[in-house]
């Protein structure tokens, strides 16, 4: 064999190994153990690396907006677990305010509903909601398309991954839940001492908290997501200015009056203030709200009723302290996730 | 006399093709609708239309002989504004079957079903972004009828979940390739625009509303 034969097949070797290599790049999701299968619908939508690599480029990017100034990470900031911190109500294109705070995105591959009243029923048609309400984004998904297709980047970017030339909704909602179905929270403290990692023991005050949320808070607030896909009351009166009616809105009947999701709980000491609207601004203070709630009121949800959450301030406090092992710093500073912009 | 040559000329053409698409021709006293024109209401008001646009789903087409039917259950979206919308089922032979029913809308499992993309793409106007769903039926417009300064209607009717799910199950028979809806007959029997001119969301009047459409089709 001459040398140039030799240096042609070390070539053809090298460039199969780097196209091999650029193909196994893992996507970010994964599948936890001892949890249960996820709701999305990957066949709709198969895990790809590039695309979640063009999903969070989407994600940081304020071109989704009607005057790009505002991005989805804008109300999603991953160092307050993906929620609107220090915002009682999120505010959209200048400075437009809505009826509610942005809530935390974590672990959406497991959700069934979307949004605090539930009237998004897949995680793919749930970012069609921010970009086009008027006090969001305010984007209209054709002017959306052009904007996109116009730009070199992104025409690219979706020719490279989707293969088309002709940019639709379902190819821009789907690279963004490419990136949304990858932000899995499980390495907390909680996670770790329940696996048995890093050595890692629940303090006295911790196990205590842990008791009492097992007795007051798991019927509605279900580990491992610490949350649920069902809608209640959880007391707080209507705000009479803005009069969120909640799951109301979506059914129209009106024995959902009042109801919203029951979120997560996970990275909570990062993601006040909390509520549907934002109204608490202390954690401390959520676990108050229970204990003064009046539970005569027939409207609260029935796990309340049955089961009224009285604490002393000893146990608010060893509630709280186990709230905080729920916190997941991995997460919450994961490179995967970080701004990014298409190269 | 011009309606009676209009249907006989309809009739001839499909006589000499009975291979043609199944067309959807709304109409307004008994001629095609056409948009921006300005029609009388039986009550005299003057009534125009800016958008009609219409979701079918579920055929289920009736063979004239064995009784058989034929099930196509694919989501048709209709534009009137755009007429490579009109007209669809290229390869089916129309003559074999004396009656078709389908779903005006969508049923709750194609409503929730996540699907975006061709006919369900949300770039046609059908797509509620705020409560997941379609809307089935949308008719805009302007009516002096409408006592507001616009004299703007806006049907936007849909919603498949209990109490007010607004799909309708409609059955034709095919004496030729055409569908007839007529409009004229929605609004004088169905629709009171003085006081019904703005549905935008599941509700009590778009159920009601959409439960007269059966018999507005032949």
């Amino acid at each position: 064999m001459n040398s140039s034969s030799f240096l042609f097949i070390c070539f053809f070797g090298f460039s199969i190994l780097a196209f091999t290599l650029k193909k196994v790049i893992p996507h970010p999701f994964y599948q936890p153990k001892e949890w249960p299968k996820p709701t999305y619908n990957f066949k709709g939508n198969p895990l790809d690396y590039e695309k979640f690599e063009l999903g969070r480029a989407l994600f940081y990017d304020p071109i989704l907006s009607l005057d790009s100034s505002i991005s989805c990470a804008s109300c999603h900031l991953q160092f307050t677990a993906f929620a609107h911190v220090d915002h009682k109500i999120s505010h959209g294109i200048e400075g437009r305010i809505g009826k509610r705070n942005a809530p935390g995105l974590a672990n959406l591959a497991w959700r069934k509903l979307f949004h605090w009243d539930g009237g998004v029923l897949n995680l793919n048609a749930q970012a069609i909601n921010p970009i086009t309400h008027v006090d969001e984004m305010d984007m209209a998904l054709d002017s959306l398309m052009h904007r996109l297709d116009r730009s070199p980047i992104y025409s690219a970017a979706f020719k490279r991954t989707f293969g088309t030339d002709d940019i639709r909704p379902f190819h821009l909602v789907k690279a963004l839940a490419q990136f949304t179905v990858a932000l899995i929270s499980e390495n907390s403290k909680y996670d770790k001492v329940k696996r048995g990692e890093d050595g890692l023991e629940f303090t006295d005050q911790e196990k205590k908290g842990l008791s009492l949320f097992n007795n007051f808070c798991s019927s509605c607030h279900k580990p491992p997501f610490f949350a649920s896909d069902d809608y209640k009351s959880n007391g707080l009166p209507i705000d009479t200015e803005l009069l969120d009616f909640g799951r109301m809105t979506i059914t129209g009947n009106k024995r959902d009056s009042l109801l919203f999701m029951v979120p997560t709980l996970r990275n909570i000491e990062y993601s006040f203030p909390y509520m549907h609207d934002g109204r608490i601004s202390k954690l401390k203070d959520v676990i108050k709200h229970y204990t003064l709630l009046d539970y005569s009121n027939p409207l609260l949800s029935k796990e309340l009723r049955k089961n009224p959450v009285k604490l002393s301030e000893n146990e608010q406090k060893d509630l709280l302290a186990f709230l905080k092992t729920l916190t997941d710093k991995t997460f919450l500073f994961d490179e995967r996730f970080k701004y990014s912009i298409i190269k | 006399m011009k309606v009676s040559f209009y249907l006989f000329f309809l009739s001839f053409v499909y006589s000499l093709n009975c291979y043609g698409q199944l067309s959807i021709i709304p109409t307004w006293n008994k001629k095609p609708l056409e948009l921006q024109h300005v029609y009388l209401t039986q009550n005299k008001d003057s009534i125009s239309f800016s958008t009609l646009k219409i979701y079918f789903s579920d055929f289920r087409f009736k063979d004239k002989i064995s009784g058989r039917i034929t099930s196509i259950d694919t989501l048709i979206f209709y534009d009137l504004s755009d007429s490579s919308t009109h007209s669809f089922f290229n390869d089916l032979n129309l003559s074999n079957y004396e009656s078709v029913a389908f779903t005006l809308g969508l049923d709750s499992s194609k409503n929730v079903s996540g699907e975006l993309e061709n006919a369900y793409d949300p770039l046609l106007g059908m797509y509620w972004a705020w409560n997941t769903g379609y809307i089935n039926l949308k008719i805009m417009g302007e009516s002096s009828a409408v006592p507001t300064n616009s004299h703007e209607f806006e049907f936007h009717l849909g919603g498949y979940r209990f109490p007010f799910a607004t799909a309708q199950t409609i059955q034709v028979d095919l004496n030729d390739q055409y569908i007839y809806f007529d409009l004229e007959k929605l609004f004088s029997e169905n629709i009171n625009l003085t006081k019904n001119h703005h549905i935008m969301l599941p509700c009590k009047d778009a159920f009601l509303i959409s439960q007269g459409l059966s018999t507005c089709f032949k």
